[in-house]
């Protein structure tokens, strides 16, 4: 077997500053998401501004040296002599600034290979018809794609596989809820409230902008661009990119007016920030009020149906419910071709277990994988992702419990059985500041592509927030039990407080007053209490009233008292792995593309590895030339890959085979059956070229064992006669 | 459950239901559906009473849907709010027949007949509805209860009435004729004839008998929308995946290497928001569609394959039956419903026999199946031949799939929307001789004559 060539662009070895928004599947209300800190190699490319700049002055001094000496008409020689010494000090200035360059656009994004990488694929796709931008007569609407059907073919290779991975290898319960979401619903979730980018309008033409995308675009600008930026500067506008997204829509306002960015292209004056909700809006039925919204995520459909599904399992914990569903999201100004779009594929699930006992069954099924994961600290300190062996991140408490840990397994296994490099794949630990106040902790799969990183995949223990906001708003309790063997003694803490002397001291306010005492946990009652014992009165801080409240004595009792529980009623946390299945498959897709020179060697060809699990199509095959002969015998196969489930294609047009060899190679067919004769044919794999010689009998089976990876090539390679044409391939 | 009343003897009964969820066409809706049922029996009673089997049909769908709920093959959606009517979810039992379903029909349509599969997206700008019609004319009439605010579709109404009254069997026989008549047109009448028959028969608002408002209007059942941040790009959300099919065609042409004919499919979801949702699943506001496209010269609807299937033999009920009273579906051979013109082409026959064979295959009764041609005024004027398979259940006989042939409609449409010419070429292998008409208006002498008008006189001349 040959080796893979190398792909076509030049791997990173620095984190990317391009990094996506977060993606919002998972980081729900999710509002947070800073990429991690940049870690551009601080100190060279510090020392190289410091010196640019201190050439700078040493050249602009020496300019003016000479200027001043012309001046005063000195001596000829002398002149001659700073002349030169001004050249030298130039040569070491633009000597420094390569340098400077060099090293930015290694680690930046600059990289005009990149963007002809992508071009290449993106251009292979769209002539393929893997996706195309829709309603393309009408000119199109931005961030809207339509699958053609290799991108069918494909994506319905990855929700099988996904079905196969996830939900029946762990059991789950697939559901199907609507995208038509009450107002309700996502009011609960906090979506209508939170789920907001911030956006500023050109004041002329109001065009819309995402601030934040504006300012980071401005300040990787400078960065690339500006290597007359002092040090102090460009430190400056890197760590404005690692904090910026959690900007207040002021703070983002500020640094717009500070920088003076203006709207691309027009360059007019841009509004301050406002936040835009991401969600489209609708209205259900005819009388206009019902507002709907499309859901932003599948999670809430099934958080809805906790209880049902619950019972449905037998009131069993831990379990799992997964849901693949279309998504909505209208995107203020969708880039990023099929990474950023208002329309697209979530496969989620959502894992409810006890908080109290989130260890995994199978973890260990797992636990010896080794990967590229960024914990967090890592990410503070300036590192890059390392290999980890994924049973000591969990017992190091890297990774927070078994659960969490034994998805992020899963969730690897999945990405590097569909052809994900596995070089380019790593787990992100989400930064203290990026995960929502809840969450317990994030992991983001991230796979590299040219445009960066890109969260593909996030996974989440959200703890019971989602159950919990559903419960308070609907009144329906989201809970489990769990029935104890035998009753146990507990002690419970009793707080109640004395509505009548409360209403006297704090009227109106007396409901959150009372709120807030009855909330209080343990440790902070008990500290009240003894306080009260000792000194009669305590201050008491009301966080609905935002103000601190004086409690007497009398106002409040607490105690602890002996009860005996026979079950504990408890509200399960969720942990929640979230795929954004054509980010998986975009990034897929430029893992897999590659080009070689065609055999006369005046053409580059394209091809896509695709391994045989997501090919949209299994084989092609072929009659080697136009006779009924061969067309039979094509035909007979074709019935037989038919019967065994193997899809495939008949190319009986007279064009030459290595034509029809590239043609398929472009489409990523792995197998080519090709009919030379009427007792047996070739079958050609796509990556090495190479070829067997088959009876016409056994080639379908021997087609179907490879394509489902009940044998491999190497397999095929060894237990059959090998064929070399020079003639045909190419 | 406001159950529309039914036919009811299962075997003669034909439904005057709403049409089937999934597969109304614009024109479709408008039209009416005959009434051919003999006259049953009836209690002598003016008032509804339900009849002993309609009360059987009722506590057998009863013990369905609760069976269904109970397990979770299906429930209503966001049910901790009360839910909306006309969502559901699909449990964990019902997602797996959905998705055996949705393969076996990959296997039966995409696989078997080689077709290009698609996805495209449910947000749809406005401009692609304007071309297709449907911003236009993808609407119900609803009357509003003035007291309570409710919504009513305003034929649903007049159509209850009419069968209700129909029961009463000290009605003139003309009274009942008139009826019958009405039943009939109901979905082809305007507002106005709407809005006439409510007032003439002092038709009120169901269970609470309020007034209601007068005229009917026309709503939409697209979801509308609003794409991108600015607020002045109006979407829908598609009430079919088809005109996304459509607006692709000639990338999906070329890469057919520029051969007819080719088929493409789509299985996905489609929305409908409509008045008032009934009859639990069968009217969603929600639902998967599942469609083919299949381009074919004009010229030439032969079907190769059809060989295959003209052996079936099977309920159909051809328009010409329809319009004679009392007569039922009846089990014909489809290779004879082609031959004898029945059926318009052999492509439509044999669509309308891999359906029969892909619900039968499911599991479908072949008793309570028919295939049911669409009667004149039903059909769009610009379709050659409709046929509906329709399934009997508790609801009467339900439109479960169209098979339709719409003539180059809805690639004319969005040619002349787009600008982009939606055309096959057959090369000729040798140039042929045409006689061709050649229309060419005389500006100079028009202007004059028509001033502003010019235009349209001269596009209507040229149109042949």
């Amino acid at each position: 077997m040959r080796i893979f060539s190398t792909l076509v662009f030049p791997r990173r070895q620095q984190q990317q500053i391009f990094n996506l928004r977060q993606f919002q599947t998972t980081t729900i209300l999710r509002k947070p998401i800073s990429i991690a800190p940049i870690q551009i190699p601080m100190d060279a490319e510090q020392s190289l501004r410091q010196s640019l700049s201190e050439k700078s002055s040493s050249v602009e001094a020496q300019g003016n040296a000479v200027r001043a000496l012309k001046a005063s008409r000195a001596a000829k020689p002398e002149i001659d002599a700073a002349i030169e010494q001004l050249n030298k000090l130039k040569l070491e200035k633009s000597a420094v600034e390569k340098e400077l360059q060099s090293i930015i656009s290694s680690s930046g994004n600059g990289s005009l290979n990149r963007e002809a990488f992508r071009k290449a694929v993106v251009n292979t796709l769209e002539r393929r018809l893997f996706y195309i931008p829709s309603f393309k007569i009408y000119s199109g609407v931005a961030g809207l794609f339509d699958y053609g059907p290799p991108g069918c073919a494909i994506k319905s290779n990855v929700l099988s596989f996904w079905r196969q991975h996830f939900i029946l290898e762990e059991n789950m319960l697939e559901v199907d809820c609507p995208c038509v979401t009450p107002e309700v619903v996502l009011k609960a979730s906090g979506h209508v409230d939170k789920f907001t980018d911030l956006m500023v309008k050109d004041e002329k033409t109001g065009t819309c902008y995402r601030a934040d995308h504006l300012l980071k675009d401005y300040c990787t600008d400078k960065l690339e661009k500006d290597l007359t930026i002092s040090a102090e500067n460009a430190a400056e506008l890197k760590d404005v990119l690692a904090v910026m997204e959690d900007f207040s829509p002021e703070q983002l306002g500020a640094k717009i007016k500070e920088y003076g960015i203006t709207a691309p292209d027009t360059k007019n004056p841009l509004s301050d920030p406002y936040p835009f909700n991401l969600m489209f809006q609708t209205s259900i039925g005819p009388s206009g009020l019902i507002p709907g919204y499309m859901r932003p995520e599948t999670a809430q459909g099934i958080f809805v149906n906790f209880k049902d599904l619950y019972y449905y399992n037998g009131k069993k914990l831990p379990f799992a419910a997964a849901q693949i569903g279309q998504a909505f999201r209208n995107e203020i100004s969708p880039r990023q071709g099929l990474l950023r779009v208002r329309e697209f594929t979530l496969a989620e699930i959502e894992h409810f277990v006890d908080p109290e006992n989130k260890s995994h069954p199978k973890f260990s099924d797992v636990a010896k994988l080794e990967f590229l994961m960024f914990p967090r600290e890592e990410q503070m300190s300036g590192q890059s992702a390392k290999k980890l062996c994924l049973g000591e991140a969990v017992s190091k408490g890297t990774v927070n419990n078994e659960t969490l840990g034994y998805f992020i397994g899963r969730v690897y296994l999945f990405l590097t059985r569909l052809g994900i490099d596995k070089e380019r794949l790593r787990f992100r630990q989400h930064l203290a500041n990026e995960m929502a106040h809840y969450a317990a902790d994030c992991w983001d799969a991230e796979i590299e592509s040219s445009y960066g990183w890109i969260e593909c995949v996030g996974i989440a223990d959200r703890s019971a927030y989602d159950l919990r906001a559903h419960s308070d708003k609907s009144g329906v309790p989201l809970v489990a039990e769990e029935k104890f063997a035998e009753p146990k003694e507990v002690e419970k803490l009793v707080i109640t407080p004395v509505k009548k002397e409360l209403g006297l001291a704090f009227k109106g306010n007396q409901k959150n007053v009372v709120e807030s005492l009855e909330a209080m946990n343990e440790e902070e009652a008990m500290e009240m209490k003894a306080s009260l014992e000792s000194k009669g009165e305590v201050e008491f801080y009301v966080c609905t009233l935002n103000k601190t409240v004086s409690i007497k004595k009398n106002m409040v009792s607490i105690s602890k008292e002996k009860k005996k529980e026979h079950q504990r009623v408890f509200t399960p946390s969720v942990i929640e792995p979230s795929f954004g299945i054509g980010r998986i498959i975009y990034c897929l897709y430029e893992h897999c593309f590659s080009t070689r020179p065609s055999k006369a060697g005046d053409e580059q060809l394209n091809l896509f590895r695709f391994p045989p699990l997501v090919a949209p199509i299994k084989c092609t095959v072929f009659p080697l030339v136009q006779n009924q002969q061969f067309e039979e015998a094509a035909k007979v196969i074709s019935k037989e890959l038919a019967s065994v489930g193997i899809s495939h294609k008949i190319d009986i047009t007279g064009t030459s085979i290595g034509k029809r060899y590239a043609r398929t190679d472009e489409l990523g067919v792995p197998f080519a059956i090709t009919v030379d004769s009427d007792a047996s044919v070739t079958i050609r794999e796509r990556d090495s070229k190479d070829q067997v010689r088959v009876s016409l009998k056994e080639a379908a089976s021997v087609v179907s064992s490879v394509s489902e990876g009940k044998m491999t090539w190497q397999d095929v390679w060894a237990s059959f006669p090998h064929h070399s044409s020079a003639a045909a391939d190419e | 459950m406001e159950a529309p009343e039914q036919s009811l003897c299962p075997e003669k009964s034909l439904a005057v239901e709403d049409q089937g969820l999934a597969v109304r066409t614009l024109d479709d809706s408008q039209a009416a559906k005959p009434e051919i049922n003999a006259t049953i029996e009836l209690p002598n009673k003016l008032k509804v009473e339900k009849s002993a089997v309609e009360k059987e049909r009722e506590a057998f769908r009863q013990a369905v849907v609760k069976t269904l709920e109970h397990r979770l093959f299906f429930h209503k959606s966001f049910d901790i709010y009360k839910g909306v009517a006309g969502l559901y979810d699909f449990g964990p039992l019902g997602r797996d027949v959905e998705l055996n379903v949705l393969s076996l029909w990959r296997k039966y349509f995409v696989n078997e007949e080689d077709m290009l599969e698609v996805a495209c997206t449910a947000l749809t700008p406005e401009v692609v509805f304007n071309a297709s019609g449907h911003v236009k004319k993808f609407t119900d009439l609803m009357v509003k209860d003035l007291v309570d605010g409710n919504f009513h579709r305003a034929d649903h109404l007049v159509k209850d009435y009419c069968e209700n009254r129909k029961k009463d069997p000290t009605i003139s026989a003309e009274n009942a004729a008139e009826l019958d008549h009405v039943i009939s047109l109901v979905e082809d009448l305007s507002a106005e004839e709407l809005g006439a028959k409510i007032k003439e028969y002092g038709i009120t608002a169901p269970v609470t008998k309020n007034p209601l408002s007068h005229p009917p209007l026309p709503f939409n059942l697209m979801f509308q929308t609003s794409v991108g941040p600015t607020g002045s790009s109006i979407g829908y959300l598609r009430p079919e995946t088809a005109q996304g099919i459509f607006n692709n065609f000639k990338k999906y042409y070329n890469e057919n290497g520029q051969k007819l004919p080719f088929a493409v499919a789509q299985v996905g979801r489609v929305f409908r928001n409509e008045i008032s949702p009934r009859q639990g699943l069968l009217r969603t506001r929600e639902f998967t569609l599942a469609e083919v496209e299949h381009f074919v010269d004009p010229e030439n609807k032969s079907h190769p394959k059809f060989p295959h299937v003209a052996k079936l033999e099977f309920l159909m009920f051809p328009r010409e039956e329809q319009e004679k009273t009392g007569q039922s579906a009846k089990k014909l051979r489809l290779g004879e419903a082609v031959a004898k013109g029945i059926v318009n082409s052999e492509t439509l026959g044999y669509f309308i026999g891999r359906v029969y064979l892909f619900l039968t295959r499911l599991g479908i009764d072949k008793e309570r199946l028919r295939f049911r041609q669409h009667l004149a005024n039903e059909m769009a004027h610009y379709a050659a031949d409709c046929w509906d398979a329709e399934i009997e259940c508790s609801y009467g006989w339900i439109e479960c799939v169209g098979i339709a042939d719409r003539s180059d409609y809805d690639l004319r449409a969005h040619s002349d929307k787009s600008g982009v010419a939606l055309v096959a070429q057959e090369k000729l292998v040798e140039p042929k001789e045409v006689e061709k008409l050649v229309i060419k208006p005389v500006r100079k002498e028009l202007g004059p004559a028509f001033k502003g008008n010019q235009e349209n006189v001269a596009e209507a001349l040229e149109v042949d």
